[in-house]
C-alpha cells in the first residue's frame, strides 16, 4: 500500500515537472540572479530572526523556577524549541550555501562576498545552538562542538528513549533521501535532455552520494 | 505495553522531570513510556521499579497477545 502511495505521488510529481518543462521556455529565459539572491538572503534573514526569537524563548523558560507539571511542560517546550532552532538554522545555512553558489556561478562579485559571509554566519550559529543545549540541560555532559568525535559522543550521552525517537526520525529521512535522490537523478537527466545542457557531473555526484549513503548505512549495521 | 507510571508518580508526588533524574534518563523517555510509545529496557524498568519500591511486574503490564 505504501509503495503504491509513493509510486502515485512520484508519478504525479513527475507529471507536474514534465508539464512545467514543456510549458516554460527555459532556453529563452534569462536568470534573474539579483532577484533570486535577494529572495534567498531574505529567507536566510527570516531564519536568523526565528533562531533569535526561539533562543530568547529558551533562555526565558530555562531561567524560570517551575515545579510539578509546569516544570514538565516547560521542559517539553524547551525540547521542541531546540529542534525548531535547529531546523531554522539548517534551512538558513542551506539557503546561504545556495545563494553563495548562485552568486559564484553568475559572477556577481559583491554578492559572492556577501554569500561567503552569510554562509559563515549561518554555520557559526550551529555552535550557538550547543550553548543553548547547555543552558537548557546544565546537568548533561554535552560534548564540545569542536570535538572530533562530536556526533558519536552526542549519541552516546542520549538515553534509550531519545535514541528511539532519533531512530524513527532518521529512518524516515533515510528512506525519503533514497527516493528523493533517484527522482533528482531522473529530473536532472530530463532537464539535460530538454535544454541540451548536460548535467552529467551533477548526476554522477548525486549517484555517488546515494551509493555512499547506502554503504554507510548498511556497513554501520551489518557488522554489529 | 501498559504501565502504572503516572499513577505511581502521583502517589509519590513526583513529576516526570524528577522521576527522570532519579532513573538517570531524560524526561522525554519517561513521557514516551507513559504514552505507551516506547518499551523501556530492562535496566530502566529495574531502576523505575526500585524508585517506587515495587516489583517490575506491578508497574509494567503486557497484553496476552504481546507475549
Amino acid at each position: 500500500m505504501n509503495f503504491i502511495k509513493q509510486f502515485l505521488i512520484g508519478a504525479i510529481g513527475g507529471f507536474i515537472v514534465i508539464s512545467i518543462y514543456f510549458l516554460i521556455p527555459f532556453n529563452n529565459m534569462t536568470f534573474p540572479t539579483t532577484t533570486v539572491l535577494i529572495i534567498l538572503y531574505a529567507i536566510v534573514l527570516l531564519g536568523w530572526i526565528f533562531c533569535f526569537v526561539i533562543a530568547n524563548q529558551i533562555k526565558r523558560l530555562a531561567k524560570e523556577d517551575l515545579v510539578g507539571d509546569d516544570e514538565d511542560q516547560a521542559e517539553g517546550i524547551i525540547n521542541k524549541k531546540l529542534y525548531d532552532y535547529s531546523f531554522s538554522n539548517n534551512v538558513s545555512a542551506i539557503f546561504a550555501v545556495l545563494g553563495m553558489s548562485i552568486a559564484l556561478l553568475k559572477m556577481h562579485n559583491p554578492l559572492i562576498i556577501i554569500g561567503v559571509i552569510v554562509t559563515l554566519l549561518s554555520y557559526s550559529m550551529t555552535s550557538y545552538m550547543m550553548k543553548l543545549y547547555k543552558l537548557a540541560y546544565p546537568n548533561r555532559n554535552l560534548p564540545d562542538v569542536g570535538d572530533k568525535k562530536y556526533a558519536k559522543k552526542l549519541l552516546e550521552i542520549s538515553d534509550d528513549g531519545e535514541r528511539h525517537v532519533m531512530l524513527h526520525g532518521l529512518y524516515k529521512a533515510y528512506n525519503f533521501a533514497n527516493i528523493a535522490f533517484v527522482f533528482a537523478i531522473i529530473g536532472i537527466s530530463f532537464y539535460s535532455l530538454v535544454t541540451e545542457d548536460s548535467q552529467l557531473f551533477s548526476i554522477i555526484v548525486i549517484s555517488l552520494l546515494l551509493l555512499m549513503m547506502n554503504a554507510v548505512y548498511v556497513f554501520s549495521i551489518r557488522n554489529r | 505495553m501498559r504501565s502504572r507510571l503516572k499513577e505511581l508518580r502521583a502517589r509519590d508526588g513526583l513529576n516526570q522531570t524528577q522521576l527522570a533524574k532519579k532513573a538517570k534518563v531524560s524526561r522525554q523517555t519517561i513521557s514516551l513510556i507513559e504514552r505507551e510509545e516506547y518499551i523501556p529496557s530492562l535496566l530502566i524498568a529495574a531502576r523505575i521499579a526500585k524508585i517506587f519500591s515495587e516489583p517490575i511486574e506491578n508497574i509494567f503490564f503486557f497484553e496476552e497477545d504481546e507475549l
